[in-house]
């Protein structure tokens, strides 16, 4: 598998839990003792973050997702991850947890 | 008056099921007082019966019981099940293949795709067959969706499910339609993906045929390595999640004697919601591997044991052409208006292989995913066509008092066409399985157990061609 | 109400103890039981917060070599001592609850305590039907589900032969956070809410109350079988809210699956609706989700009906992480506030 390209790596940030419910996910922030849902575009945004999938392949599937050129889907996308840095959600990756080592999903068992 | 010709009488031992099932009846008597039952039907008149004797050790049938069923199987039963008909109504579900490839080996597999060049689904055509299934359910009024994946092994192509789960979920959202989500997997998927389907998914197949002696000679990884630890770490993972998990296991003749075993072991490992317990059916590669189909009473009487273990731990126990509790007229989705797209697009009402279906003589197509027009394009012919593929058109079938609920198994691998009773070891293990299940419900224990004891008497019940109590066979 | 342990020892291992870690850590530093200064501190936070009753647990709180002397100064705050115990307790502690008035206390008596199987051993279930005996109206027995094929049948006969208090008190295993005992998993409370409706029946022509501690939810049965329930007289109602458990240490913890986890400290005059308010604020961003992927859409519990069920299993559905994006170079335009 080829490295990724250069730039910033963010991950969760401390003491953020989340767990994916039947039509949304939820966001626990420890830290600030808040509770956030997300729906929609950003549900899936968070999903497919937590299959390690590439920044193209969530803008190809984003744009498929919502039937957008792929411009405005690459603008939605860093207004999504935008708004999760600025509430702390996410950190850059020196502050936040170790990442899992799975690649992007094509991992199959031991094999 | 014209008795309801669905009244079937099958012996146990020296004693007879009777079993209606469209009038939701079925009672375990002595020869002598079926004989009158079947006396006071057809005579179709008055009088009750005379019966004074009673049949022992079990349950006695007196006289007044006796009348009481004549009674109640000359009241109207239900209709049989029926086929669809008029326009395409809400299909039964939408099927996705991403893919018919697959990263393990399994040694009685009769898929002949490519293990690792199949074609795959491209996300434009998950997203036109999701938006066209959207569409019919909102013609049709439906208030829920329902996607199920298939292979091969769905995860060897994973960013498709990931994509059409997501688009699913958030294109019958803005429906407001719940969406639920099913797949067929092997379970030889990493943890990270594992968690995230044990997330994401309604209800979970997973293959597992027992424990690790038996899945890793069932069921290899490709090079022949064993899969029983990465596959038991994935049934873990969707026992801990919010899935149900329902583990497939297909049972051989040598593992057929073990199955009291694997129930238990699945009951306790793991947590199911249900068991589906399979016949391994032969297949080139079985041949090859030595694994044979199981002795279709040992599986039977190993199922009704297995069935007994798991419900004491709150599972079901499925034989799929055993579940007494279903009427239908087909087996499958086929004739349900299932609508399955395959990687290239094609839209069939089965998952298996075209050249599997072709090869029994059956058309499966009903249309093709248009992507440049953005729709499903489906033949309405072909849908009323596959309609047809039901219990009305298996000769086989015709005097078996299983057909209801059975309806004659898959179309394409169980051929139905033989002469009526012409059974062979998938209807005679059904058969056997049926009636000890009918006897388990009725209370009748003792019978049972002797009755699943006795070789002798289980082929006796297996190989009689009428069971229609009104017709040639039923009790001497 | 509020749980004070005055044991950290038990000399059962029952599978689903959600105390295991706990007892390992208060074995380790040394602190086996309250002393007698600390106890009074607990009383004085059971007085000023306006609770009646002194709630004892453990490990086993009839363990406690000085377990008559601190029931006599609870009783002599008039506060109402409540007693949770596997029934196999020491004649001293035995003597002194049997010696009290009947209705200046209850021992709740665990009666599948230890059991690894799902029949209980034959010569502990007798010495707890000797304890019901003794302590007659004081006494109510209490089962813990935590596999799927138990079996309430044999308790009947226990409370209608042995004059203890009509009702039969049933509890969930819950989880502890980091695993480890053996628990009922949500997806076998369909069957399991099957198998108590069948019970409640029975319980209630014989004229046996169930009674329903925490983690219950209102799915696990159906309309038809809460209607059976409601008129058998129980109490069931689906809660899940801060207990209280106040650990050997003074800490104040959330319940005991989130013992170490969800905590405060009990300051200076802090009161049980304090520590309550503060706790229900740090767990309050769990409660929007419950122990069900449909939780957070069921109208139930958007009306108050339901609580989602036990706060553990539903923490412990939460994860941290993998989630992660590497933003190419081009794109490194993010603001952070």
């Amino acid at each position: 598998m080829s490295a990724p390209p250069a730039g910033r790596s963010y991950a969760l940030a401390p003491r953020v839990r989340w767990v994916q419910d039947a039509d949304r996910i939820i966001v626990a922030d420890a830290a600030g003792s808040r509770g956030i849902e997300l729906r929609g575009v950003e549900a899936a945004v968070w999903s497919w973050l937590s299959l390690a999938y590439p920044y193209a392949w969530l803008v190809e599937h984003l744009a498929l997702l919502t039937g957008t050129p792929a411009a405005e889907a690459a603008a939605h996308l860093r207004g999504v991850l935008d708004g999760w840095l600025a509430h702390g959600l996410l950190v850059p990756e020196a502050e936040g947890e170790a990442p899992a080592a799975a690649a992007p999903a094509a991992a199959a068992g031991d094999g | 008056m014209t008795h309801p010709p669905e009244i079937f009488a099958v012996p146990i031992d020296r004693a007879v099921l009777l079993y209606a099932p469209l009038h939701g009846l079925a009672a375990l008597m002595n020869r002598r007082a079926a004989g009158q039952l079947r006396e006071a039907l057809a005579a179709g008149g008055g009088g009750a019966a005379t019966a004074t004797d009673t049949f022992t050790p079990a349950a006695p049938v007196a006289a007044t019981e006796v009348a009481a069923l004549v009674a109640a199987l000359r009241a109207a039963g239900d209709d049989p099940p029926q086929g669809r008909t008029g326009p395409l109504g809400q299909p039964y579900f939408l099927g996705l293949l991403p893919t018919r490839g697959c990263n393990m080996a399994c040694r009685y597999c009769d898929f002949a795709a490519p293990k690792t060049t199949s074609p795959v689904m491209s996300p434009e055509v998950a997203r036109v067959a999701i938006d066209g299934y959207l569409r019919i359910l909102d013609a049709v009024g439906a208030r829920a969706a329902e996607v199920q994946f298939f292979g091969g092994e769905p995860f060897h192509a994973p960013h498709v499910v990931h994509f059409a789960v997501t688009y699913a979920r958030l294109a019958a959202g803005e429906r407001g339609l719940p969406c639920r989500f099913e797949v067929t997997t092997n379970g030889l998927i990493g943890e990270a993906e594992c968690r995230w389907i044990a997330d994401n998914f309604d209800a979970v197949v997973l293959s597992l045929d027992g424990p690790p002696d038996i899945q890793d000679r069932h069921r290899p990884a490709l090079g022949g390595r064993g899969t029983s630890a990465a596959v038991m770490r994935s049934a873990a993972i969707l026992s801990e999640g919010s899935c149900e998990l329902v583990l497939r296991a297909c049972v051989s003749r040598d593992t057929a004697p073990r199955l009291p075993e694997i129930a238990q072991w699945f009951g306790t490992a793991f947590r199911p919601g249900t068991v589906c317990f399979e016949a391994l059916q032969p297949t080139p590669l079985s041949d090859a591997a030595g694994l044979a189909p199981p002795d279709p009473y040992e599986f039977a009487a190993g199922f009704d044991a297995a069935r007994r273990i798991l419900a004491g731990l709150g599972i079901e126990a499925v034989l799929s052409t055993a579940d007494t509790e279903r009427r239908q007229v087909t087996f499958c989705p086929v004739g349900r208006d299932a609508l399955i797209v395959s990687p290239e697009g094609d839209v069939d009402a089965c998952y298996l292989l075209e050249e599997s279906w072709r090869g029994a003589g059956l058309d499966m197509r009903l249309g093709r995913v248009d992507v440049a027009r953005g729709a499903l394009a489906l033949d309405p012919a072909a849908v009323a066509r596959v309609r047809g593929l039901n219990l009305a058109n298996k000769p086989r079938c015709r005097d078996c008092f299983c057909r209801h609920h059975c309806a004659g198994g898959c179309h394409v691998n169980h051929g139905c066409d033989g002469a009526p009773g012409s059974y062979d070891d998938l209807c005679l293990l059904t058969r056997v399985a049926s009636a000890a299940r009918l006897l388990r419900e009725l209370g009748q224990d003792d019978a049972a157990d002797a009755w699943l004891a006795d070789r002798a008497a289980l082929e006796r019940t297996a190989v009689q061609c009428d069971d229609r109590l009104l017709g040639g066979g039923g009790p001497a | 109400m509020a749980n004070v342990a005055i044991s950290g020892v038990c000399n059962l291992r029952c599978p689903y103890c959600f105390a295991g870690s706990y007892l390992a850590a208060s074995r380790e530093q040394g602190a086996a039981f309250i002393d007698a200064a600390a106890f009074e501190q607990r009383l004085d936070f059971l007085v000023r917060s306006g609770i009646p009753e002194a709630r004892l647990i453990g490990g086993e709180p009839t363990l406690h070599p000085a377990f008559p002397d601190l029931v006599a100064r609870a009783r002599a705050r008039g506060l109402h001592v409540v007693v949770f115990t596997h029934g196999l307790m020491p004649p001293r502690a035995l003597d002194c609850l049997a010696g009290l008035p009947a209705d200046a206390c209850t021992v709740l008596v665990n009666m599948n305590a230890g059991a690894a199987s799902a029949r209980p051993d034959p010569a502990e279930a007798a010495q707890r039907i000797e304890t019901l005996i003794r302590l007659g109206g004081r006494a109510t027995p209490g089962f813990t589900i935590y596999r799927p094929d138990f079996d309430l049948a044999g308790l009947l006969p226990v409370v209608l032969g042995t004059g203890c208090r009509p009702a039969i008190r049933l509890g969930l295993a819950q989880p502890m956070l980091g695993g480890g005992n053996a628990y009922l998993h949500p997806k076998q409370y369909r069957a399991a809410g099957a198998r108590i409706a069948a019970f409640a029946r029975e319980a209630a022509a014989a004229g046996v109350a169930l009674q329903f501690d925490c983690g219950f939810v209102r799915c696990m049965f159906t309309e038809q079988e809460l209607a059976v329930l409601e008129q058998g007289g129980s109490d069931f109602a689906p809660r899940c809210s801060p207990i209280l458990d106040l650990d050997l240490a003074g800490a104040a913890s959330h319940c005991f699956p989130l013992t170490g986890i969800v905590e405060a400290p009990v300051g200076p005059g802090a009161t049980a609706q304090d520590l309550r308010a503060a706790l229900a604020r740090e767990t309050a961003p769990y409660r929007l989700a419950g122990i069900y992927a449909r939780c957070s859409g069921c109208p139930e519990k958007a009306r108050g009906a339901c609580t989602g069920g036990c706060l553990a299993v539903t923490m412990r559905r939460f994860r941290g992480g993998p989630v992660r994006v590497i933003v190419p170079q081009a794109l490194q335009a993010f603001a952070r506030s």
